[in-house]
Order: C-alpha cells, then sequence, then structure tokens
C-alpha cells in the first residue's frame, strides 16, 4: 500500500469518527458549578469578595452590574475537577492557560447591593450527533 | 554521437511520459457535505429560548458567557461558531493530504435600552469561503419595533 493511499484512509477513518460529533455552548450543571466555586453563593457573596479572590474580570457589562472571567478547568490532585482563572499566575509568574476546549466562561450577575444575584459557568460540551438539534 | 542523441531523446520522452502520467494521476477533490459538526456550536433550541421583550442582557450572558464581538456600546451581541461544511483531498506520487472545510455560522443579537432582547438573527454561510459579514451589517442596520405580545 502507498503511503499517500494510507495517509488518505487514516484521515477519512478520523473524519468519519469525529464527523457526527460536535461541542455545544452549555451552562455547566448549578450543582457542578457550587462544587467547583463553592465561595460564589447566590444573594451572599460581595463583589468586593470576588474582585479580591478573583481579581480583574476579564468583561463588565451594564456598569459593572455583569462580570464575566476565563475559567480553565483541570482534574485536581484529589481527583476532582476545579475551575481555575486563567489570569492567575503560577510559581513561575506565568498565566494559567488552557486549550480552548477546557475554556470555561464564568458569568456572575450582580443586584443593587453589589451581591452576587445569578451565576452560571458555561463550557463547550461534546455531543454526539442526534443527541441535540442543530441548525442545520 | 547518433546513439547518444537518441538515448538523450528517449530519456526526456520518457521523463515527459513520467510527468504527464503523475499529472494525470494527481489531483484534489472538494467534497461537500451539508453542515455537521463543528466547536462551540449555538442550538436551535438555545436560540429559540430567548424570547424578545423577556429575556435580558444577563440572560443571554447566562446562558452564551461573553460574546465574540460586543458592538455599538453592547447594543449587539455577536456570537459565532464554527461547522463543517465539507472535505478537501489532494494527492499525488506517493503522497495524500486532507482537509475539513470549515465554515463560521454568526448569531447577532440586539438588546433595548433597557437591556431586554429586542430581536436575533442567525446566519448559515452557504459555502465556506462566503463572507457573511455583510449580511450582519445590514441585519444590524434594520431598525426593527419589537414584535407586539
Amino acid at each position: 500500500m502507498r503511503i499517500g493511499d494510507l495517509k488518505i484512509g487514516l484521515f477519512l477513518v478520523s473524519v468519519l469518527l469525529l464527523a457526527g460529533c460536535a461541542t455545544v455552548v452549555v451552562p455547566l450543571d448549578p450543582q457542578l458549578v457550587t462544587e467547583r466555586l463553592p465561595f460564589i453563593r447566590d444573594g451572599k457573596t460581595s463583589k468586593e469578595e470576588v474582585l479580591s479572590r478573583l481579581g480583574e474580570p476579564y468583561s463588565r457589562y451594564e456598569g459593572e452590574q455583569i462580570l464575566t472571567y476565563v475559567m480553565c478547568e483541570d482534574l485536581s490532585l484529589d481527583g476532582g475537577r476545579r475551575l481555575s482563572h486563567t489570569r492567575t499566575t503560577d510559581t513561575k509568574g506565568e498565566a494559567v492557560r488552557c486549550s480552548p476546549e477546557r475554556t470555561n466562561n464564568l458569568i456572575l450577575v450582580f443586584g443593587p447591593d453589589d451581591l452576587v444575584e445569578r451565576h452560571s459557568v458555561v463550557l463547550l460540551n461534546l455531543v454526539k450527533r442526534g443527541s441535540v438539534e442543530l441548525w442545520r | 554521437m547518433k546513439c547518444t542523441r537518441s538515448n538523450a531523446r528517449v530519456m526526456l520522452g520518457r521523463m515527459v511520459l513520467l510527468a504527464l502520467t503523475g499529472l494525470g494521476l494527481s489531483g484534489c477533490i472538494i467534497l461537500p457535505t451539508p453542515s455537521h459538526g463543528g466547536v462551540g456550536v449555538i442550538t436551535k433550541e438555545t436560540i429559540e429560548s430567548f424570547e424578545p421583550g423577556k429575556s435580558t442582557r444577563a440572560d443571554i450572558l447566562l446562558r452564551l458567557g461573553d460574546p465574540a464581538e460586543r458592538l455599538k456600546e453592547d447594543r449587539f451581541f455577536v456570537y459565532q461558531w464554527k461547522r463543517i461544511h465539507g472535505y478537501f483531498f489532494a494527492g499525488g506520487g506517493y503522497s495524500g493530504v486532507g482537509a475539513t472545510l470549515l465554515a463560521t455560522h454568526s448569531l447577532g443579537i440586539e438588546f433595548t435600552p433597557d437591556n431586554q432582547l429586542k430581536r436575533v438573527k442567525v446566519i448559515h454561510p452557504w459555502l465556506p469561503l462566503t463572507d457573511k459579514r455583510s449580511s450582519l451589517e445590514e441585519w444590524m442596520a434594520e431598525e426593527r419595533e419589537l414584535p407586539h405580545p
């Protein structure tokens, strides 16, 4: 068999395996958000606390009533998953980086009293064909 | 002397024949497919869950995260994702390559001055290389009232 045929064959097999999959934008289950970011509680956590723990947000909307952070999802030492802010720095002083498929978005909506009113973590979730209805 | 010239001609002829055979056997193919797969896809179900006049900017951010673009002081959000629209294969001699043809899909969202959803527009590219930016800009330039409940 020629090397070219083999390469094309491997490519076709990979394509067939991946063609039925897509990553869709979905909010993470609220229970999992609580497990991974336990300090954020609706009606209790203040904006000041969020800013002191997570630092400068990635984006601000509506006069800072909505703040967003870019988070990485990693496996922690105890085997569980954890979210870490991409702007936090490691021991070498470099910002934490993660691959696009592991990038999550933390959204915090504050009420007039500057306490967290609602929050969510949006992530890219791998789905198989037929499990969700995609456009066209 | 005559023999050497004859050999050179035969050699040249063979080289031309080899080149022509190579060209004949090599080539490329573009295989268009219905759009499928993709990265960061926003589902039809998600988009249809947003209600003009009821959903707010906060609701959309909580569901979709940061937009790819924020325009006109957050009056417009643009979200984008990529889907596979076909495959490209090229081969020749002992080698070959293949690649997926990706196209960018866009979701435009307009908000009212009191932060409520006004309207949405989903733009699907027909071909991977077609530019849908102008369609989005035309849509943003349209002025529409909120639908009456």
